[in-house]
């Protein structure tokens, strides 16, 4: 039995950046808004102070700031043919937890996606034919456009202050109603907070998870191809090339380093390049993003040195400061696929009883031609920098859940024109409960080769405009469809 | 907002915990992680703090204020809650862990043995810590609390030195090697965080702790707290364990 708490116009579900954009925007019309956070609160003094801010075992590896997986986790499987088992320490990528959600560990690299992006199945299938793209892949346009979304990242760009140079290493530069949310503390009392509008901005998976549990939305069935929430659920191509230098002439200081300060390429993004001879759609930008010098996972060593002992030290000590490992490499599109949703999971249920999400995920073919084409084009790269020795570490499948790529997980409540093939409209509202809102990549019909939060924010800043340009004035439905 | 919509559909979220503040220490566990914060919600139902720190009914959880009658006089139970200026909200680690395991208000004056201490000395830091951590995640009250309510002389903080000198023994729970792991899991709960003794021991005329009587029975503020060593005549000889679970759970002894 929960304990009803004063009912309040807003409520949010989740404080990472699109919670408290819309907030932001929402305490601005002067509406009455609260935010429920499963996490604790957390400050830049108490929480990030630079004594130990960078200390990589107590957040790389044991994971602090995150969430635990004891509290609740996912099943994963590649196939749908395959028993999913849950995952008992994250791997393929971090769940955030708290105030902050995962803006907490972003590294600020911020990109725009392409126009062409935004209306990626009309693109793909003007420029090479409908029979170019494999039959199961999934892809959609977003129903928004990147004229729409334009002035929304010039906003969050200014509020984050993102800087530096578009260029070209040659010189030439280029041009029904949700009533409200029920929560239980740490104490086990549950509660209700009733609202007027609901928005949902948690983490990707959660957003997913709390439609489905809360019966809104027609569940995907990947069988019959119908069905919307879990939906296109994408995540990232990630691939890396270490390069060994000559100690002597090459210092590359790994302690001087930042999340975002680097140099990419992306020519060999989105379809900024013809994929007609080349068999696949996307791409990825590519660079050296030097991100930190942490002792314990930061020590490339050359192909073939061994794995321990006073060979490994020498080559670790040779070699520190002499290579490249990139912080991001190649930062691959994922394209969405009939095979790859999320659902919930027969057999496994959290702490409250209810079932855990089920991933099902593989990489396609699609994406490992993909990933072997812009590897080899890093490569040559790294390689023209002058490294003696190049290690390519592609890609390939299967998706493995215990190695990082990108906390990027996307989809699952994608937008869309279309009611039957979208969860949400345009402007992020549920087709089906017109008071509820779902922010976060969770929107996204499929992976761009970017980073995802200058879309994410963009998106959530298009929304609020939408809540408060046109909803508050007359609640109901932006779209009828 | 305007209109209110009418609500067909809840919108269930999944456990989302609402939290306080935290201090964070290099050396110590991450007291914001899950399973921190379950283990003091645990520990914390296991000492009871509940009981002596909220007013019945009627007050806040945790926020104090509630009058524990001794034969003294009555002293107020303090404020626990997160709140930074009438709470715990601004305390160090240190400093929580010396008001629980050593009597030792944050000013270094000492606390009446009424906060049970003496039993709560034989916790570890570890669990203390837990404790604390899921202290900071309750509502935050702001609730100024006058603790020392005693008449005189026992208003006379001071005092309490020669009473801890007496009466209290700083020091953790040491295993029996002896004995097997659930006796001294048993052990642990009923000497440290259950404090069994505060009233089920009988106390000498200073309140303290009659250790050659330990658990066998007290008429405490009339209340009677009966023995429960394992005389089989006046104590538990011959409960079974289901009722020792079953009464603790109930209240009632199954007959």
């Amino acid at each position: 039995m929960s304990r009803k708490l004063p009912k309040k116009d807003v409520v949010i579900i989740g404080l990472g950046w699109t919670g408290s954009i819309l907030a932001n925007e929402l305490t601005d019309e002067g509406l009455d808004i609260i935010a429920i956070e499963r996490g604790p609160w957390r400050d830049a003094p108490t929480e990030f102070p630079p004594n130990y801010a960078q200390d990589e075992l107590r957040y790389r590896i044991r994971h602090e700031l995150f969430l635990r997986p004891e509290q609740t986790t996912f099943t994963f499987r590649n196939k749908m043919n395959q028993t999913a088992l849950p995952i008992r320490d994250w791997g393929s990528f971090m769940p955030p937890n708290g105030v902050g959600g995962g803006g907490v560990h972003w590294n600020a690299e911020t990109f725009r996606f392409l126009p062409s992006d935004f209306v990626l199945r009309t693109h793909l299938t003007g420029r090479y034919g409908a029979s170019f793209l494999p039959e199961d892949m999934t892809i959609q346009d977003w129903g928004v456009t990147y004229d729409d979304l334009e002035p929304h990242y010039d906003h969050f760009e200014y509020l984050c202050g993102t800087s530096g140079t578009a260029g070209n290493l040659r010189g030439q530069i280029q041009g029904k109603h949700a009533t409200g949310v029920s929560f239980v503390d740490t104490g086990g009392v549950e509660w209700e907070q009733p609202a007027d509008l609901v928005i949902l901005s948690a983490y990707t998976m959660f957003n997913v998870q709390l439609l489905l549990h809360s019966k809104i939305g027609k569940p995907y069935d990947p069988i019959a191809n119908a069905g919307v929430i879990g939906r296109n659920f994408t995540h990232q191509t990630i691939s890396s090339v270490n390069g060994f230098f000559d100690n002597k002439k090459f210092n590359f200081n790994p302690f001087i380093s930042s999340g975002a300060i680097g140099m990419c390429i992306d020519e060999f993004n989105g379809d900024n390049f013809d994929h007609g001879p080349h068999g696949f759609v996307g791409g990825a930008y590519m660079g050296q993003v030097q991100t930190n010098g942490r002792p314990i996972q930061t020590t490339p060593v050359p192909p073939g040195t061994p794995k321990w002992g006073a060979a490994w030290k020498s080559a670790v000590r040779d070699n520190y400061l002499s290579s490249v490992k990139p912080g991001t490499g190649i930062h691959g599109s994922f394209y969405s696929y009939r095979d790859v949703y999320l659902d919930l999971d027969p057999t496994y249920k959290d702490r409250f009883g209810r079932p855990l999400m089920r991933m099902t995920i593989d990489f396609h073919d699609n994406e490992i031609k993909q990933n072997a084409f812009l590897t080899d084009k890093f490569a040559e790269i790294i390689q023209a920098m002058g490294a003696h020795t190049v290690d390519k570490q592609y890609r390939k499948g299967p998706y493995d859940a215990t190695d990082y790529q990108t906390t990027h997980l996307n989809g699952g409540a994608i937008m869309g024109a279309d009611p039957s093939t979208s969860a949400i409209n345009r402007y992020l509202q549920s087709w089906d409960v017109p008071n509820l809102f779902v922010m976060g990549a969770s929107a996204f019909p499929q992976n761009a080769g970017y980073n995802p939060t200058g879309t994410v924010a963009a998106l959530a800043f298009w929304s609020a405009s939408a809540i408060r340009g046109q909803y508050l004035k007359n609640p109901g439905p932006l779209i009828h469809a | 907002m305007r209109e209110i919509l009418k609500p067909p559909i809840l919108l269930c979220a999944a456990a989302l915990w609402l939290s306080g503040t935290g201090i964070g220490g290099a050396a110590d566990p991450d007291r914001q992680a899950f399973d921190q914060i379950e283990k003091g919600h645990y520990l914390t139902t296991v000492a009871d703090c509940y009981a002596c720190h909220t007013v019945p009914n009627v007050g806040k959880p945790f926020a104090g204020g509630r009058a524990i009658e001794t034969p003294f006089g009555a002293i107020t139970s303090s404020n626990i809650t997160p709140d930074a200026d009438t709470g715990i909200g601004a305390w160090s680690d240190e400093q929580f862990d010396n008001a629980v395991r050593r009597g030792l208000h944050t000013d270094g004056s000492r606390l009446y043995p009424a906060m049970p201490f003496p039993a709560y000395t034989k916790m570890s830091r570890e669990d203390v810590l837990a404790i604390f951590a899921y202290l900071k995640t309750v509502e935050p009250v702001h609730q100024p609390v006058k603790s020392n309510t005693l008449p005189f002389p026992f208003n006379i903080r001071a005092a309490l030195r020669v009473w801890d000198a007496l009466y209290f023994t700083e020091g953790e729970f040491q295993p029996d090697s002896h004995q097997s792991p659930a006796w001294n899991r048993g052990a642990y709960l009923v000497q440290g965080p259950g404090h069994c003794t505060a009233c089920h021991t009988p106390k000498t005329l200073l309140g303290g702790d009659k250790t050659s009587d330990n658990l066998r029975g007290l008429n405490l503020q009339g209340w009677f707290a009966p023995d429960i060593t394992g005389d089989t005549k006046e104590g538990l000889g011959n409960w079974s364990e289901a009722d020792i679970t079953g009464y603790l759970k109930t209240g009632h002894k199954t007959e």
